[in-house]
């Protein structure tokens, strides 16, 4: 522990004293927060764009660019989110629910500020939890082997289907399963077979994850915004953007149980910044005296909203150093950017390179710091900059997009590929298809494959590891609960259950009350 | 995205085609090389094919178990009507999608290939704005002119980057 806190704080210094770093800090969390202020472009998006453009760049420094755009990015949506009630990212729209009547007061710029200071503090809380917890887990995931690893990639597919499309998640499941399949396209890693390449070489190594991010992220929100003219109209004046610091102090219990929210729902794998926005918000509207007035315009739903969404940042890391799955679509493509760079995220990562997560985490501190300055001083003129039409940045976004899937690989196959996945994503998102378990899928594939054939290999067909061996059993035991619990006839039961057991501890309860009463009167008598 | 019935209606169609697709793959999975391949012996559980085809399996029930609840639901498959599919084309919304689309392929598929980036790029910027009318002529040329420039210096000649 003391030596986690040495080196974290050993990172911080040197990150401090690196000029290059700070200019890197200075420009790119600017750009995060402009990409998540401008609806139709997300942190996914963006860091997918930029993942293209830093092969040539250094480790470090491609951190620090990567994570101030993913931490800009994640806060910049509440901006929109207030002034025009449309989130700029998927993490702002609970944001805008109270955010935006908050604005129609009078207090965008208060709002504005208190979002800030909370989106610090949260993505503060999950750095936290990312420097403590995984050094832990990456002990305990060394207990991983192939049967384990099949379970929790199968186990991440399900409960990311579950929480990306609540409504069906038949939908959420048949994405995960999808970015499977499309992930077997290419050279087979066992015997070297060519799957479903129909003799094109381009498609012997697969399909590019970064530029098929960008189809289906990038094109995809720039054909979604612009198919239907959308008139941006700011109504309210941001004027005194520095909140009163005493809301910040009288609501540290809401920030601190926000905070947890956001890095649990951030280790769940695929689920994402807006789930943990929503939890957290509904958990305060449950909880919190003001809770029947959210809605209408209160501060603290805005306070609980920011900071896990930030938050999020952070426990969405855990996994995907851990384990090598990662906890939300954003954190998805930043594997690909480590693994561009030689660095293999999963159990092996505390081995091979056992200081990277002090790292990561000084660079996730320090973009929290900066985005506390920075989101102050630039409220103002992004909120210049949402008055731009979306028909004017957003062919500037498909220019942006063909570059980064092209810079990889310097081939023009990628920018099809990037056609194709754009044209998939839209209409698959017009349909409610969510596109983060297909990113996971697409990410999890070859790890399911391999593990689930190198475990029937060393059991010579036999599938009795699976069961056998606790983790492997737990993870059996939550996918198929969270598969049974999406049916009505489960839920029927369970609540039938639930109803019995009540009922039985209202009966003996009763009948408690009346053996009590019944020797009283026997004693009266 | 669709909503009510709409939604229903689309998730019969898109089961369909689903049901199509897994058939395929399914069909190509159960091809790949199982059993003794030159010299080779392949068990099932370690064939290439293995996992492709639980999967299509799998994706094969749950677009079925789709098609059953879109239609439990009240779906139905009356948008494929003519008199539907010509709103549905005739419509700005689809239109505008189409547009969006083609644009996009043209670039990549023909404006890269056969002219240099900066002149593909102008010419696509001031298509793409022209046709969403983001202001006058000289205005959009002006602001693509730029972007074109700013693009083509910054990631071709500062930070190096290979454009396409």
């Amino acid at each position: 522990m003391e030596l986690g806190v040495i080196k974290l704080c050993e990172n911080v210094l040197t990150l401090l004293s690196s000029p290059e770093a700070l200019l890197l800090f200075t420009c790119f969390i600017p750009i995060g927060i402009i990409v998540g202020a401008l609806p139709g472009l997300t942190a996914t998006m963006g860091v997918a764009v930029l993942t293209g453009m830093t092969y040539s760049i250094s480790t470090g420094h491609t951190l620090v660019m990567l994570m101030s755009v993913y931490i800009g990015a994640i806060y910049g949506g509440s901006l929109a989110a207030i002034l025009i009630n449309i989130p700029g990212t998927g993490a702002a729209a609970a944001t805008a629910l109270d955010g935006y009547p908050l604005a129609r007061k009078g207090e965008a710029g208060p709002t504005i500020g208190l979002a800030a200071i909370s989106s610090a503090i949260g993505t503060i809380i999950g750095v936290t939890a990312l420097a403590s917890f995984t050094p832990l887990i990456a002990k305990l995931s060394l207990n991983f082997t192939s049967p384990e690893f099949f379970m929790l990639t199968i186990f991440g597919i399900t409960i990311s289907g579950t929480i990306s499309s609540p409504d069906i998640p038949l939908k959420g499941w048949m994405m995960g399963l999808m970015g499977m399949m499309v992930s077997f396209i290419g050279l087979d890693k066992i015997y070297g077979f060519a799957r479903f390449t129909y003799d094109s070489p381009n498609l012997l190594g697969g399909i590019s994850f970064i530029p098929s991010m960008i189809g289906l992220f990038g094109i995809t929100q720039i054909v979604s915004l612009l198919k239907e003219k959308q008139e941006i109209v700011i109504d309210a004046k941001v004027r005194k953007i520095i909140p009163k610091i005493g809301t910040i102090f009288k609501n540290w219990f809401l920030i601190l149980r926000s905070g947890i929210v956001g890095v649990c729902v951030g280790a769940i794998p695929g689920a994402g910044e807006d789930i943990a926005a929503f939890i957290s918000y509904d958990m305060a509207k449950r909880s919190h005296p003001k809770g029947p007035d959210f809605g209408t315009g209160v501060k603290e739903a805005v306070i609980a909203a920011e900071t896990a969404n930030n938050a999020c940042i952070g426990g969405s890391i855990i996994p995907l150093l851990t384990l090598g799955i990662p906890g939300s679509p954003p954190s998805a493509v930043l594997l690909g950017a480590l693994l561009l760079h030689n660095i293999n995220p999963g159990p092996m990562l505390s081995i091979e390179k056992p200081f990277f997560i002090f790292e990561i985490s000084a660079t996730i501190l320090l973009g929290g710091i900066f985005l506390a300055i920075f989101a102050l001083v630039l409220a103002k003129p992004v909120s210049k900059i949402l008055k731009i039409p979306p028909a004017i940045f957003m062919p500037i976004v498909a220019v942006l997009c063909t570059i980064g899937s092209y810079a990889l690989n310097l081939n023009s196959f990628d920018l099809l590929i990037m056609l194709i996945f754009g044209i998939f994503g839209y209409f698959l998102s017009e349909m409610g298809y969510p596109p983060a378990p297909f990113v996971l899928g697409i990410i999890l594939g070859p790890l399911t494959d391999e593990n689930l054939r190198r475990t029937l290999v060393i059991s010579d067909g036999s599938i009795l590891p699976f069961f056998t061996r606790p983790i492997a059993l737990i993870l059996l035991l939550a996918i198929v609960i969270n598969v049974l619990y999406q049916s009505r006839l489960f839920k029927k039961k369970i609540r039938m259950i639930k109803r019995k057991l009540w009922f039985r501890s209202e009966c003996s309860d009763a009948n408690k009350g009346y053996s009590k009463a019944e020797s009283k009167t026997d004693n009266n008598d | 995205m669709l909503q009510g019935k709409n939604m229903k209606d689309a998730d019969i169609g898109c089961g369909i085609v689903m049901v199509c697709i897994f058939s395929f793959t399914l069909y190509e999975s159960l091809r790949m090389p199982i059993g003794d391949v030159a010299g080779v012996a392949i068990r099932f559980y370690t064939a290439p094919g293995f996992l492709p085809a639980v999967l299509s399996i799998i994706l094969l029930i749950l677009s079925i178990a789709l098609i059953i609840h879109a239609v439990v639901k009240g779906g139905n498959l009356q948008w494929l009507s003519w008199s539907s599919v010509k709103a549905l084309i005739r419509s700005r919304v689809t239109y505008n999608v189409l547009f969006i689309l083609g644009l996009l392929a043209c670039y990549i598929i023909f404006l890269l290939e056969f002219m240099p980036y900066w002149l593909a790029t102008f010419i696509f910027l001031v298509l793409f704005m022209g046709f969403f009318r983001a202001g006058r002529l000289i205005k959009i040329s002006l602001i693509s002119g730029i972007v074109t420039a700013a693009v083509t210096i910054l990631f071709g000649y500062i930070i190096k980057i290979p454009l396409p």
